[in-house]
């Protein structure tokens, strides 16, 4: 576990998100509990439908729940706000801005009613420099890698120094090697930052190398919590010494484990 | 008894509430630690029964050697290496504490664990102890990091349910999430139980055994009808029958020892009166005081 962890910093009690559809009510979650620690690092897993971006998003205060209540800092979250950071899987980077004025134009948001010009643009470039873009700031988002782009996403996020650092399959759009290095990056970002951090992610792996909790979803309509796996593995932590730790290999089995019997319950519910 | 439950034995308060007393057990071939069970009575925190008592909550003993127990040298000699303690609580009254033994030679592979939830610390249920054998330490790394909410999982489902689950075959699509690691190590079959206590925390214990060695012969799971008046068989399992499906008949309290668990909330044994036929110990389980189910084994 992480040694920065302290109490629980985001709670979730009781959350129920019930949607309006044209055919009736869609209940995505119930009965959701939770809690994120300071400085922890939670994946949520699960198979496609299972409510965790609903969750990501409920969170980031994108959505109000229908039911339950939600803290962050022990103050409810009633909107979107720049303590609560979120890196999508799109990177969401405006075209016509360079990498440099994409991030500014967070920084500015958060920072611009007590900082000065000279401070903000020290932040904006402490930021690229911390995620290894020093050298494409004044490039535009069409000119630069899907990879790269993402990490603009991340050193916008990080720039507003967030409490919370929410993250819908960020690496989900890259190839495999892009993935492994911006999750190497991530690592010892948080490594550094002692970011509490939120991820919805689809890749077991990435689930195991970077989390402290792997939250495991049930299948949706109403989607709850299922199971949760500590990964008690030392940090800070190499993915190519890993490979081979029999810790790593058992935590890895455990999350496909739920996914394949989930996987299996879906196939027989289908049949 | 060639199964993972090698005995079993249930003490009750005495009249003036200040001992447990021997109360029955089922020893199979332990007879010797059978006859030294008889003579024994203890007092609160005493001897396993005694600390399940104090406690008010289920107790995993997982080594006698070296421990409070006090039979250890007789248990050795049967073969008998650790052993669970569940006390049967109706509200703060404890009806009786049922212990059950179990072996540790390669020839009885299993596991048994104790999961626990607090629900004013947490909405999980966590691994308090296991004993987990000659399973090897696959199963019980993986056990020692999940916890699990209601309905999810072997303990998850006992706990939803409040009354016992058994899983005949623990293999995937049976809803046990550990699956892949408990066929590895040859565990197949799982059965989890609610445990009453003293407190409002919640307790389930869980036995795992292998094929060779099934929990017991045969499983199964009696619950009140819709009047209260009768127990009807809903689910269970046979070893050499297989799948036991609801039954009609019902059975009256006092009726045998599974009616006499019902009518009295303390467990009953019976001694097989054939060679070819099954003794059997009959555990009721309570909610809130009030009978939930009974859970009749077969050895």
């Amino acid at each position: 576990m992480n040694p920065h962890l302290s109490t629980k910093f985001i709670d979730i009690a009781g959350v129920e998100q019930t949607f309006k559809t044209p055919k009736g009510s869609f209940q995505a979650l119930r009965d959701i509990h939770l809690s994120v620690a300071k400085g922890e690092f939670v994946a949520l897993i699960g198979h496609s439908g299972c409510g965790k971006s609903t969750l990501l998003n409920l969170i980031a205060g994108l959505t109000r729940p229908t039911q339950g209540v939600l803290l962050c800092a022990d103050k409810e979250i009633a909107g979107p706000g720049p303590e609560r950071a979120v890196v999508f899987q799109n990177h969401s980077l405006l075209p016509w801005l360079t990498c440099h004025e994409n991030v500014l134009l967070g920084v500015e948001r958060v920072f611009s009613a007590t900082e000065s010009r000279a401070q903000l643009k020290t932040r904006t470039d402490e930021a690229l420099a911390l995620v290894g873009l020093t050298a494409a700031a004044h490039k535009r988002p069409g000119e630069i890698s899907g990879g790269m782009k993402q990490r603009v996403g991340i050193a916008r996020a990080l720039a507003m120094e967030p409490k919370v650092l929410l993250m819908d399959e960020p690496f989900g759009a890259l190839d495999a090697l892009t993935r492994a290095r911006l999750q190497d990056e991530l690592l010892a970002i948080v490594q550094r930052t002692h970011s509490t951090v939120v991820m919805v992610t689809h890749d077991v792996d990435e689930a195991v190398l970077l989390s402290d909790r792997i939250v495991m979803m049930t299948n949706g309509p109403s989607a709850t919590i299922g199971e949760i796996l500590s990964v008690k593995l030392p940090r800070p932590r190499n993915r190519v010494e890993l490979a081979e730790d029999r810790s790593y290999v058992h935590y890895r089995k455990a999350v496909i484990d739920f996914l394949y019997t989930r996987q299996g319950h879906v196939e027989k519910a289908a049949a | 008894m060639n199964t993972f439950i090698r005995a079993l034995e249930y003490w009750v308060p005495s009249s003036d509430g200040s001992l447990l007393e021997f109360g029955g057990g089922l020893y199979g071939a332990a007879t010797r630690f059978a006859e030294i069970s008889r003579e024994l009575c203890f007092g609160r925190g005493e001897g396993l029964p005694g600390q399940a008592w104090d406690a008010g909550h289920p107790i995993v003993l997982k080594e006698f050697d070296g421990s409070y127990f006090r039979r250890i040298a007789a248990a050795r000699a049967a073969g008998l290496t650790c052993g669970i303690a569940l006390p049967i609580c109706a509200g703060d009254f404890l009806n009786a504490v049922v212990v059950i033994f179990c072996g540790d030679d390669a020839s009885h592979a299993g596991a048994i664990e104790l999961w626990h939830n607090d629900p004013h610390a947490s909405r999980d249920m966590t691994l308090v102890d296991g004993y987990y054998g000659s399973t090897g330490d696959t199963f019980e790394f993986i056990s020692r990091s999940v916890s699990f909410r209601p309905g999810t999982g072997l303990p998850g489902m006992a706990w939803e349910q409040q009354a016992p689950v058994f899983l005949e075959d623990l293999g995937r699509g049976s809803g046990f999430l550990r699956a892949d690691s408990a066929v590895k190590v040859g565990i197949n079959r799982g059965f989890a139980m609610p445990c009453s206590t003293s407190g409002d925390e919640h307790y389930v214990m869980a036995f795992l055994s292998a094929l060779a060695t099934p929990i017991a012969h045969r499983v199964e799971i009696w619950k009140p009808d819709a009047t209260g008046e009768r127990l009807l068989r809903s689910s269970g399992f046979s070893e050499s029958e297989g799948p036991l499906g609801p039954l009609d008949v019902g059975i009256a309290r006092g009726e045998g020892p599974i009616g006499r668990a019902f009518a009295t909330g303390v467990p009953a044994v019976a001694e097989a009166a054939r060679a070819d036929a099954l003794s059997l110990a009959a555990i009721p389980v309570l909610q809130q005081g009030r009978l939930a189910a009974v859970l009749a084994l077969g050895f």
